[in-house]
């Protein structure tokens, strides 16, 4: 009985959360253009898509940002995950408590903050204004996915590496990074995914040379939501699900 | 062999406003094995530390090989540890960690092959070269650190309570085969633990601390058999204590009073003043316990009753109330011969040592 009634809260919560996406992608075949009912199975709506040229190169320069923004923020997040953990200087303890500030703080505070200071610094917003913006707020994600490996880590270990004969560099080079990389990995793809999705932010600090997705679906949505939208989502759900896939493995066996 | 390696002169180390350490004086000789014994907190790993470098003295000054180190980064000092948790690299092979060292000293290649085949060898590991640090137990763990250290011939090797973590039999065969490691080598090693045991059986030297102060520094014989103080006779061993007041002494020997009695002792070290307190320290191994007064064969004994029995295989211990209401325990080798213990509880006996064994402490 107590078996029937786990299973049965299990089933319920994977439902729970599963549910909306499972429907997005039984749509994304449905051949019914506005009807919610099921009219037939179709390939149509992926295959407007794949004609659709500016819809592919805006696809392509949000990877592009994403990546970008997701290596640079994991470059400060690491170099600033290591100090905050490793080294004694003044305004640390200021600093770890404004990083968790920074991770609570509204995305709507955040875009019209950058927005003020973009226009302050009469920066025309762009590409580089994005880019900036993503890599700003993947920084606090990547410092406490990485944080959280370090203090895992025996601190003997870099003791031992010092005692042994390694300087600052070498240490930092032959032990500490190789012991941390699960987690930058880790990091780095949690800034992927956050920039890949950020709508609000980058509403704010976004200019009509560089269209990223996110904002366009949401563009696009406002007229009624199309099938087409349901396919991209299908597609981008499933290169989401492939990349947590793999890295989960590759952390998997690293540990 | 008299050389000196590590020296500290009036070491000090604080944090804030907690003293670890108080006006440390230690010499390190050449070759020898050098135990700090102490209990917890007592600063013997700060000791290890301000040796190795991860921490520096608040003040004083440590050489090492003659030169002062006080501010020297760990990577320029010719001294290894041993961790306590090992401190394996797990993302390297037993081999790449054997090699760590020397490889950052810029050995050749073919030279550390050699070099870390003869290391493993020496700790009888040379076939697990290619495994990961979890893939093996405690103890190989354990003599891989070890490995790892003296490849690169420290003048010191420090070992930071390197056995606590292993299982009795396993640290029992690890500290015979570290003496053995020791001799072989001709490493200076000195030595963490709070195990009392451990330090008399593999010590050269022993250093007793207490609350960041050195209390002893002898011999193992020397720390057991004449405690420098009540510190160190409470650490070492098991004691039994009689409080006694100073009546006279002389040449010949010292008269006190203790347990009701006054008893002379040949002892003529002790300066203590009549009157003073002293407190009589004997080993309860020491002490001799018979039923019957014509038994005693010294000038002095007390009597009391038997109050508990406590076998432990080839000794029993004895709980004996004294007249005076003072509990004592004493140590009786089992006989052998006789089925009997020899003793029941609330049985009368009569307690004496042989005059010249027991230690005279100023009571503090």
């Amino acid at each position: 009985m107590m078996e029937l009634v786990r299973k049965a809260y299990l089933s319920f919560i994977l439902l729970f959360l599963y549910a909306p996406i499972l429907i997005l992608i039984a749509y994304s075949f449905n051949s019914g253009t506005y009807s919610t009912e099921w009219e037939g199975f179709t390939l149509d709506w992926y295959k407007s898509l794949a004609k659709s040229s500016d819809l592919l190169e805006i696809t392509f320069n949000s990877f592009l940002l994403a990546f970008l923004a997701a290596t640079g923020a994991t470059i400060v997040g690491t170099a600033a995950a290591i100090a905050l953990k490793r080294y004694q200087f003044l305004g640390k303890k200021a600093m770890q408590g404004l990083l968790f500030a920074l991770l609570m703080s509204p995305d709507v505070v955040m875009g019209i903050a950058l927005l003020v200071l973009f226009v302050a610094l009469r920066m025309d917003l762009g590409f580089f204004t994005l880019l900036l913006s993503h890599i700003t707020f993947g920084i606090p994600f990547v410092i406490v996915t990485v944080m959280g490996r370090i203090t895992s880590l025996d601190e003997n270990l870099t003791q031992a590496a010092s005692d042994l004969g390694a300087s600052e560099f070498q240490t930092l080079h032959k032990v500490i990074l190789p012991l941390l990389w699960p987690a930058v990995l880790s990091g780095w793809l949690l800034a992927f995914t956050l920039s890949m999705d950020d709508v609000i932010i980058s509403f704010f600090v976004s200019g009509p040379d560089f269209e990223i997705l996110p904002l366009r679906i949401y563009s696009m949505v406002r007229l009624g939501v199309k099938p087409e939208i349901n396919a991209l989502c299908t597609i981008l759900f499933i290169l989401t699900m492939a990349i947590v896939f793999t890295s989960r493995k590759l952390v998997g066996d690293e540990e | 062999m008299n050389e000196i390696v590590v020296s500290l002169h009036g070491v000090t180390k604080k944090y804030g406003d907690l003293s670890i350490l108080n006006g440390v004086d230690l010499e390190i000789r050449k070759g020898e094995f050098l135990t700090l014994l102490g209990p917890s907190g007592c600063g013997k790993t700060t000791i290890l530390k301000l040796v190795a470098g991860f921490e520096f003295p608040t003040s004083g000054e440590i050489r090492l090989n003659g030169r002062v180190v006080n501010q020297e980064p760990p990577e320029k000092r010719e001294v290894n540890t041993v961790f306590q948790s090992y401190a394996l690299f797990p993302h390297m092979s037993i081999f790449d960690n054997v090699a760590f060292g020397p490889r950052l000293r810029g050995v050749l290649e073919e030279t550390i092959r050699e070099d870390v085949k003869k290391a493993l060898e020496m700790v009888q590991l040379s076939h697990l070269s290619d495994r990961r640090p979890h893939q093996l137990s405690g103890g190989q763990q354990q003599r891989i650190a070890i490995a790892r250290a003296v490849i690169n011939k420290p003048s010191v090797l420090l070992l930071d309570e390197s056995l606590s973590a292993l299982d009795y039999k396993l640290r029992k065969q690890m500290q015979v085969e570290l003496k053995q490691l020791q001799r072989q080598l001709g490493i200076t090693f000195v030595f963490v633990t709070h195990d009392q045991e451990e330090a008399l059986s593999m010590s050269d030297r022993i250093v007793l601390m207490h609350k960041g102060v050195i209390q002893q520094i002898g011999t193992p014989t020397e720390i057991y058999e004449s405690p420098a103080n009540l510190v160190v006779a409470n650490f070492i061993g098991e004691a039994t204590f009689f409080d006694s007041v100073v009546v006279d002494h002389s040449e010949k020997g010292i008269a006190l009073e203790t347990e009701g009695q006054k008893i002379h002792l040949k002892d003529t070290k002790t300066k203590a003043k009549p009157g003073s307190k002293l407190k009589i320290l004997v080993r309860p191994e020491d002490l001799r316990v018979e039923r019957f007064l014509k038994d005693i064969t010294e000038a002095f004994s007390f009597e009391g009753v038997v109050e508990d029995i406590l076998y432990r295989g080839t000794v029993i211990d004895l709980c004996i109330r004294l007249k005076s209401g003072h509990v004592i325990q004493a140590t009786e080798f089992y006989n052998e011969d006789s089925d009997a213990l020899g003793y029941k509880v609330g049985q009368t006996v009569f307690v004496t040592w042989v005059d010249g064994w027991e230690v005279l402490l100023e009571d503090a």
